[in-house]
């Protein structure tokens, strides 16, 4: 019995020994480079008040376009991102056929919305701010993002990739989609994660 | 905020209209009687656009942002129409061109990917037969109709659009209210004009634009030649014919709206 015990102890420290040799780690590599937008590793998220007792989250599933950042100058980096608005989705079609058609995102008339970036200012090598151009609902406006630096590296199939968070709240008023002001927030909160491939 | 919206839908619109009304009731000369009436329409719905959609920007950025200009030409054209009277042929002539280019103007934001030219046609020819059908002979069956594409809009399309429907409907059941026990509102042809430029473009904007469902949206346009029959049936018996066209537009009207709404709930949120 001692000796089961014993095996099973011995067996045990060394699967930690293991957990802890493959511990997820974040890669410190430097992020310079032109990156394509992974999709598969990609999302635009959000979240919106509801009758003000809740606050519901939806998200974009298709995101493509670009970023290019040079770790010397922050300020010649830049960030071109799409998002077909047809692929959101918050867990219910109902919903989602409310949300595409006209009386919020208008999805037949305004079937993009589009990111291009003006500035990036670093405050330190993995915080800073994100400023650019959202075109959302046929409304461009400028918007700051909080932009938040994950990690980059080489992935396992011999290629380099860099992540970001990027974290901005806006006002469905400033770009025109005013119904429902009383049941639906006004204000909206968005996440955008983006996974890039180095090219 | 259901009452919110029943404010916004049926309160202000129809108490706007009234008012508008009642001017009219002041008025002596008998030939701007028909003008006020569709400025009480007109004024009614933009009192609801005002409080649910609540976007003037020009050039519109969405398709029901051309209401508001579609709104003020019909009633600038034919208010001159029922001032001066124009021949048949110049009132229809100009009843298909309004009535294409209101399509055109609705169907724009589809252009960018390529010419929706059998909407584009199917559109005209159904706002144009609209028009053409109900042109003089306001009464119950446009008040059906404009009701029942609020229900159809609201529970298959969008909860806007109903509303926005609603609100024509609540203008001119202000209306039949005002000039009761008479069932004809004296809309005149500017009247015609904006409520059928009201009706026509959401439907077309639910259709383009809200996948609104289509077989309740043809029933209710199978109402519409309900004036026609009651008027046949009625033999000139003014009451007894609005009676049948009320009768015989609440048929399909119901048929609509049941399927709509029974549509509506198996999708329960």
């Amino acid at each position: 019995m001692n000796k089961a015990i014993a095996t099973l102890a011995a067996a045990l420290a060394l699967q930690s020994g293991i957990v802890l040799a493959d511990a997820y780690q974040v890669q410190n590599s430097s992020p310079a480079g032109t990156y394509k937008i992974d999709p598969t590793h990609s999302m635009v998220q959000f979240w919106v008040g509801h009758m003000g007792v809740s606050e519901f989250p939806g998200r974009f599933d298709a995101v493509s376009g670009s970023f290019t950042v040079d770790a010397a100058h922050h300020e010649a980096d830049k960030v071109s991102v799409k998002v077909p608005i047809d692929s959101l989705d918050t867990n219910f079609d109902k919903r989602n056929k409310d949300l595409l058609g006209p009386d919020f995102f208008n999805a037949k008339q305004f079937p993009t919305m589009t990111f291009t970036s003006t500035g990036v200012k670093m405050k330190n090598a993995n915080e800073g701010t994100l400023t650019g151009n959202l075109t959302l609902h046929g409304v461009t406006r400028p918007v700051t993002f909080s932009l938040r630096h994950v990690g980059a590296g080489p992935d396992p199939w011999g290629g380099y990739r860099s992540g970001y968070v990027a974290k901005t709240t806006i006002r469905r008023s400033d770009f025109g989609m005013n119904y429902m002001l009383n049941g639906i927030s006004d204000t909206i909160e968005v996440q955008l994660n983006i996974e890039g491939k180095r090219q | 905020m259901l009452l919110s919206m029943a404010r916004e839908t049926i309160l202000w619109p129809s108490a706007a209209a009234l008012a508008a009304m009642m001017l009219g009731f002041l008025l002596r000369d008998a030939r701007f009687k028909p003008i006020v009436s569709a400025l009480a329409t007109g004024a009614g719905f933009l009192v609801g656009y005002t409080l649910i959609y609540g976007n003037f920007a020009f050039p519109p950025i969405e398709a029901q942002g051309w209401l508001p200009a579609l709104l003020a030409v019909n009633f600038l054209v034919f208010s001159f129409d029922d001032l001066a009277g124009f021949s048949r042929k110049i009132r229809i002539a100009l009843q298909g061109a309004l009535s294409i280019s209101g399509s055109a103007l609705i169907l724009l934001p589809l252009f960018k990917t390529g010419f929706p030219a059998l909407q584009l046609a199917a559109a005209s020819l159904l706002w144009f037969g609209l028009w053409i059908v109900l042109d003089g002979r306001n009464g119950p069956v446009l008040f059906l109709v404009a009701a029942g594409n609020a229900i159809v809009s609201a529970t298959t399309g969008s909860t806007m659009l109903g509303q926005l429907g609603g609100v024509l409907a609540a203008v001119l059941g202000g209306h039949l209210a005002f000039n009761f026990p008479k069932s004809h509102i004296p809309l005149g042809h500017a009247g015609t004009a904006v409520a059928v430029t009201i009706l026509a473009s959401l439907m077309l904007i639910g259709h383009a634009y809200a996948e609104t469902a289509l077989i309740p949206s043809l029933l209710l346009l199978c109402a519409v030649p309900a004036d026609f029959l009651g008027k046949h049936l009625g033999r000139n018996r003014k009451n007894l014919e609005m009676l049948i066209c009320g009768a015989l537009a609440l048929i399909p009207v119901a048929i609509a709206s049941a399927i709509a709404i029974r549509s509506y709930l198996a999708q329960e949120y």
